[in-house]
């Protein structure tokens, strides 16, 4: 697995006490990311602002501001619209992952995932953002992708 | 479009089960309508059946000649009376409708070959046709709709046409004494089998509501219930999910990250991945505990059981991922040879569940206090009072913390399965609602009990009581 992150900054935020390190250590093992932490969703937006992290990882269930309405106001505001974001939860039914989704993350990952997959899934979600993000300064973002020839087939 | 909020998600799933609730509720309700419409169609279609015959008995009354006509009407008769039974035997087997068409249109044919009859015996009486056609097509409606006031109804004014008819309207000649005496028996043992039915039939109605009521309120038990399981199973999603991952991390790290880890490094992982295991273990232990306490199998010996040295026991299983109990004033004042009848396993469970709590729900450094001593035994000691064992002598054990505290009208609602207040939900700390409704299962089972004190303000604590038997020189009771 080649590393990156590198000059990078992710913010991890889960109330679990077990998991929250081992995360922590995941991450610091398989990449070169600066890790900030935070264990409620409220602390995560004044470390988000403190720190001006690179990729989001959060979890949804957590007391105070749940991982949904974090999602919902970084996406919601013009500064942090493009950060890369991705839900990490123990909800694993198909409809969380569909409101997980719709809140605007890039990844919706359920619990336990293996480092590798983890790793990959902040990759993935950096990239797409990039994407995202080079499509919006080229004013493409708004543009409807052509679907009306593969609805016709 | 999509549900944004996850609260009106959430409603939208309790909605969702309160419609299947009221299907319940709904099929209930038409089973019992069922239910009485079967009892009471099919006892009155009986009832049809024997007033025609009655009929007959008095339509031919003095007069039987054997004739063409005679065996016609006859036959209609038999016909009217089996459209009576038809419909008793339909009832029977939940039919509605139908059966009342031929209670009514069996009335009719009977009543109008009875008038026949009489005709061609006295003359037309329309008052006496007119009062069975009433009666019988009311016993028929009654039947299918089920409604009180009609039985009622039907009943009243059979007695009064009745009485009117066979006794004191005038002008009535046509109606000679055997007649009137024929008819007021025939209508007065209607009258009479149609009481005793009601009576029945009104018997059955409200023990099949009282039924429901039960059904009702076992179903509301079972729906709550069902709620704190719910939110329990969500819960050890929860807190299953995550040390399992914690593990795999750790794992992970140690089998790809081989050569670059120092031996130090090494051993804190293999650490920590135990020290995760452990939870899941705890965890799976709680929940067993709570399954076995169902299953009323919680096992356990009697012995004497010092409270010192399980205190200490206890002390030491305390978690420290739910509990640090580091840098904290304990206080014990328990005599070193004090003890408790019952078994050691389960104490130590109780007081480890208990200074778990205490730890939890209190600010660091602030003090806990363990005490233990026999309840004093009313002046009657030692004696029996009239009537009544003497109680069994207690050890009474205290556990106070200085923490938030618990409104004493939720202080019932901690000691049922999963339940946790909501105020500890909507806080960081930590914990399955299972605690203390095992510490109460575990005292009951040794004929004990655990209640709480506290003032419900935060900084003045609560005090947990334990009350267990105390030894009684080695008897087993």
């Amino acid at each position: 697995m080649p590393r990156f992150g590198a000059g990078q900054t992710i913010l991890v935020i889960d109330d679990d006490r077990d998991l929250l390190p081992s995360l922590v250590e995941t991450i610091r093992a398989f990449s070169d990311f600066n890790v900030v932490t935070a264990d409620n969703g409220v602390t995560a937006l004044e470390r988000f602002f403190e720190t001006r992290p690179d990729c989001v990882m959060v979890d949804v269930r957590m007391p105070g501001l749940d991982g949904y309405q974090l999602v919902r106001m970084l996406r919601g505001d013009a500064q942090t619209a493009t950060i890369p974001l991705i839900i990490l939860t123990a909800l694993a039914k198909e409809q969380n992952r569909f409101v997980g989704l719709a809140s605007g993350a890039d990844q919706y990952l359920v619990k336990p995932v293996r480092p590798r997959a983890l790793m990959e899934a902040i990759r993935n979600a950096i990239e797409s953002s990039q994407e995202e993000r080079a499509q919006r300064l080229l004013g493409l973002a708004d543009s409807e992708p052509p679907q009306h020839d593969d609805a016709k087939d | 479009l999509i549900a944004w909020d996850v609260e009106g998600y959430v409603q939208q799933q309790t909605e969702t089960a309160g419609s299947d609730e009221r299907q319940i509720i709904g099929d209930v309700d038409r089973q019992r309508g069922l239910l009485l419409a079967r009892a009471v169609g099919f006892t009155f279609g009986i009832a049809a059946a024997i007033f025609v015959l009655g009929m007959v008995a008095a339509g031919f009354a003095g007069v039987f000649v054997v004739t063409a006509g005679t065996i016609a009407r006859f036959v209609a008769l038999l016909i009217a009376i089996a459209l009576f039974l038809s419909a008793a035997w339909l009832t029977l087997h939940g039919h509605d409708v139908l059966p009342g068409g031929m209670i009514i249109a069996g009335a009719l044919a009977g009543v109008a070959t009875f008038q026949i009859t009489r005709e061609q015996v006295h003359g037309i009486d329309a008052v006496v046709v007119a009062s069975f056609a009433v009666y019988i097509i009311f016993m028929g409606l009654s039947g299918v709709l089920l409604t009180r006031p009609l039985l009622f109804g039907a009943a009243f004014v059979e007695t009064v046409l009745t009485v009117l008819i066979c006794f004191v309207l005038p002008g009535h000649d046509s109606l000679n004494q055997i007649d009137a005496v024929v008819t007021a028996i025939i209508a007065g043992t209607m009258q009479w089998l149609a009481a005793v039915l009601y009576f029945f039939a009104a018997l059955f109605y409200d023990q099949t509501l009282a039924e429901l009521g039960n059904i009702r309120l076992a179903f509301d038990r079972a729906q709550k219930l069902d709620a704190l399981k719910n939110l329990f199973i969500s819960n050890v999603n929860h807190e299953l999910r995550n040390p399992v991952m914690a593990l795999y991390s750790y794992v992970d790290i140690l089998r790809e990250m081989d050569e670059d880890i120092t031996p130090e490094k090494r051993r804190d992982l293999l650490d920590k991945s135990l020290g995760v295991g452990d939870r899941i273990i705890y965890l799976i232990t709680s929940i067993l505990d709570t399954q076995q306490f169902d299953q009323k199998k919680i096992e356990f010996t009697h012995t004497g059981v010092n409270i010192r040295k399980t205190l200490d026991i206890a002390l030491d299983l305390i978690d420290p991922r739910e509990a640090k109990m580091v840098e904290r004033p304990l206080y014990v004042t328990i005599s070193d040879d004090l003890a408790i009848w019952g078994d050691e396993g389960l104490l130590q469970q109780i007081l480890t569940n208990l200074l778990t709590n205490a730890v939890k729900y209190s600010p660091p450094g602030s003090r806990i206090e363990v005490c233990a001593s026999p309840v004093p035994v009313p002046a009657t000691a030692g004696g029996k009072r009239d009537g009544q064992a003497a109680e069994h002598p207690m050890v009474e054990i205290t556990i106070r913390d200085y923490g938030l505290g618990i409104p004493m009208d939720q202080a019932d609602l901690l000691f049922q399965r999963f339940a946790r207040l909501q105020r500890d939900l909507e806080s960081t700390i930590v914990g399955n609602g299972l605690g203390l409704y095992l510490c109460r299962a575990f005292a009951e089972a040794m004929d004990g009990r655990i209640w709480i004190e506290s003032a419900g303000v935060a900084g003045e604590g609560t005090t947990f009581h334990l009350q267990l038997p105390a030894p009684s020189s080695g008897k087993y009771m």
